[in-house]
């Protein structure tokens, strides 16, 4: 059983080879390091019933070690501009004026503000909890990287919520200022910023809808539901057509953002923007109809046992309408055949195979549409 | 391209609209986080509780990002992010954040922003250095390290009795109090601890056990310092912060002693003793007030005996006294005209090569005889 004091030296030694830093400075870094440590583990429930307060000592500590030698190498300018980034990136969400539709422009006004509140907090905090002066500032380089790493892991503590839920630390205090933030302010901010969209954003049930579905995403919630598998596949597919673009689109449509912020955040011209969603368009429908059409037939309750969801008159035109060869495969789908064997008895190639059974699908949707409008 | 008739864009808006149908309530389960317009003004206390083991599962999840092994990853920037590991919902938000992340980082690289203590500091004033504490050339001094290491009866690492020999160095000289001098020295050991080590020294003056007598007396007298072994932690590295620092102030202390010769009426006579790696070398000053030669003011006499070749100076505001000696011996200097309260350098040269130079402070007070 190795000693506390064990660990602190051997950090000690392993930040001194890391960085040029006075001997003493590092030992006094890696003991407040690991005098949180100390806490977390003597707090935590679950290591302290664990029986494996060592080994998670020693995880809390790497991560700890890592985390600041990662802020210690980016240096100055560089670590500050990706904690900021990172903080940024978690409140984004968070912070927009209330009331009113968002922009990219004025979210990072109100970030920029907040933050700088937010690490003056984790500074006051960091100074209570390591008992150092109250005129304690970071001096050196590798005191720069503690400070840093104790801001992001301050950021993301969590806070106890009514039924067992927990929000990060960071989170709530964004949420404050947003309520806390006066509405001339707001107002003299937008008066500040250029107009954005000269288009009002067309009102879109569909994408609001999206959003409502998304917000479930946020969470992990139930595995198992039909809705998730659909979100996760659907991304996995595009992602598999290679088209990252189009996963990015759709992640931020799905938070609700405005037309005119995601081009912001793309970096599009409403233009591109416009291509970029007819091309998110296709796949999202060829995903439907071929990929994995049994999953999102079978949601949109129409699969091959409710006659791809027409009445039993649409179903005799659907049927009158298909060619021999298609009307065999559908008979060795109700089946249950596999596309393996069905391609065989039809001696098709697989591709083939697939592209009729796309065929067939897009007659079926025909007639259904057809009869609903 | 296959073209975008009617009925595929009819099922384009069904699809969506589908998909955005949240899921039957019992398919639901609790929710760890609360959506963005979800408010809970009871989390705002300083006491807000904090849930410490949700955030063990965010380490392990940062660790395995940093890895690879699952979704994107929060702490890192790749170019292409790794597929969506199998149900890992929050993997969609993580993808988000990673947008946002991304896309932000220019507007911030173009205004850093500025910490709680730099407000108002140019961009080129953001630079820190890598060592902040006084230089302590490591190898300096080493000479003396055996006497270092005899002032307490315990392990003290060589770089901590270095770093306070040049800190009593440097303040050795200086018109302040002793006190002040030992807790200057003390704290450069700790820098950003001042409040705590002055908590420290206040301890210390109250308690008889590290009474600083009693630790004088231990370098000397066996039985003082074995009590004072029990008392004090086996190393230096295991003791708490705290007790480093009253280590650190004993020490600074002890060495201060060792560096500063104070006549005065009662005591007419200061001897150390330093040992060094060459050997002893033991320093006197005096002042006879039966001079033979009855002259006023009375010189102060000073006598070293050094293991090996080296120099003793004394400086004074108008000038320098040396004398040196090319090997093991004897070295002697005398003050005629000094000032009573005034504090004299007396620098002594071990070697050539001014590593291992020791500085003492000499004083000589008021003297009102004859």
């Amino acid at each position: 059983m190795v000693t506390v004091d064990r660990l602190i030296e051997e950090l000690a030694a392993q930040l001194q080879q890391e960085t040029n830093t006075n001997p003493q400075i590092c030992h006094q870094v890696a003991k407040r390091l690991m005098e949180e440590v100390q806490r977390i583990c003597q707090e935590s429930p679950h290591i302290q019933t664990s029986g494996e307060i060592d080994a998670w000592g020693r995880t809390l500590m790497e991560h700890r070690r890592k985390q600041c030698l990662r802020y210690y190498q980016l240096g100055s300018r560089q670590g500050r501009g990706e904690l900021q980034s990172l903080l940024s990136a978690i409140v984004y969400q968070y912070l927009k004026p209330p009331g009113q539709p968002s922009s990219y422009q004025q979210r990072l006004l109100l970030i920029e503000d907040f933050l700088q509140g937010f690490y003056l907090e984790a500074l006051n905090a960091f100074r209570r909890e390591t008992q150092l002066d109250g005129g304690y500032q970071p001096r050196s380089r590798l005191e720069l990287a503690e400070y840093m790493a104790f801001c992001e892991r301050y950021a993301k503590r969590r806070i106890r919520l009514p039924q067992q839920r927990s929000q990060q630390l960071i989170i709530l205090r964004a949420q404050a200022f947003t309520r806390r933030t006066p509405l001339e302010w707001i107002t003299d901010l937008e008066a500040a910023t250029e107009p954005t969209d000269t288009n009002p954003d067309r009102p879109d049930p569909v994408i609001r809808q999206i959003r409502a579905a998304l917000r479930q995403a946020e969470t992990p919630a139930a595995e198992h539901s039909l809705h998730d598998t659909i979100v996760k596949t659907l991304i996995q597919y595009l992602q598999q057509q290679g088209r990252q673009d189009c996963v990015d689109y759709f992640i931020l449509r799905l938070q609700d953002l405005p037309t005119a912020e995601i081009e912001a955040i793309l970096k599009l011209t409403p233009r591109q923007r416009d291509y970029l969603q007819q091309r998110f368009k296709y796949h999202l429908i060829r995903f439907a109809l071929s990929h994995q059409w049994e999953l999102v037939h079978d949601w949109l309750e129409a699969d091959l046992e409710h006659n791809l969801g027409l009445t039993a008159g649409e179903w005799q035109r659907f049927k009158q309408r298909l060619e021999p060869g298609q009307q065999q495969l559908l008979t060795l789908k109700q089946r249950g055949q596999s596309w393996a064997a069905i391609a065989k008895t039809l001696t098709w190639t697989p591709t083939k195979t697939r592209k009729q059974w796309f065929r067939l699908l897009e007659i079926a949707w025909e007639i259904r549409n057809r009869s609903v409008s | 391209m296959n073209n975008m008739n009617d009925p595929l864009a009819w099922l384009y808006q069904e699809l969506l609209q589908s998909l955005t149908q949240p899921p039957p309530v019992s398919t639901q389960q609790p929710r760890p986080n609360l959506p963005p317009e979800a408010f809970n003004p009871e989390a705002f206390s300083e006491e807000a509780e904090l849930d410490w083991d949700a955030l063990l599962w965010d380490v392990l999840d940062e660790q395995d990002e940093a890895r690879g092994e699952t979704a994107p990853m929060i702490g890192g920037e790749s170019a292409t992010p790794q597929p969506f590991a199998k149900g890992d919902r929050s993997a969609v938000y993580k993808r988000f954040e990673q947008i946002i992340r991304n896309r932000i980082r220019d507007e911030v690289h173009a205004n850093l922003p500025r910490f709680p203590w730099e407000h108002g500091l140019a961009i080129d004033e953001l630079d820190y250095v890598d060592d902040f504490a006084p230089r302590v050339n490591p190898l300096w001094q080493q000479a003396w390290l055996p006497q270092l290491q005899s002032l307490l009866p315990m392990q003290i690492p060589e770089q901590t009795l270095l770093q306070l020999l040049a800190a009593c160095t440097q303040v050795v000289g200086s018109v302040q109090p002793h006190g002040i001098k030992m807790a200057d020295a003390a704290k450069t050991l700790f820098p950003g601890y001042g409040t705590q080590l002055n908590e420290v020294i206040n301890r210390i003056r109250l308690s008889p056990t590290l009474a600083l007598d009693t630790v004088r007396d231990a370098t000397t007298n066996a039985a003082a310092r074995s009590r004072l072994a029990q008392v004090l932690p086996a190393t230096y590295q295991s003791a708490s912060l705290e007790q480093q620092m009253a280590i650190a102030v004993v020490l600074a202390k002890s060495i201060l002693d060792g560096l500063t010769l104070n006549l005065t009426p009662r005591h007419l006579s200061q001897h150390c003793v330093w040992q060094s790696t060459a050997g002893e070398m033991s320093l006197q000053v005096t002042i006879d007030p039966h001079s033979p030669w009855g002259q006023r003011p009375h010189p102060i006499r000073i006598q070293a005996t050094l293991p090996q070749a080296g120099q003793l100076t004394l400086t004074t505001p108008k000038r320098s006294l040396s004398t040196q000696c090319a090997g093991a011996g004897s070295l002697a200097l005398q003050l005629a005209d000094w000032q009573p309260g005034q504090t004299y350098l007396l620098t002594l040269e071990f070697q050539e090569d001014n590593k291992n130079n020791l500085q003492f402070a000499l004083i000589c007070q008021h003297w009102d005889k004859d």
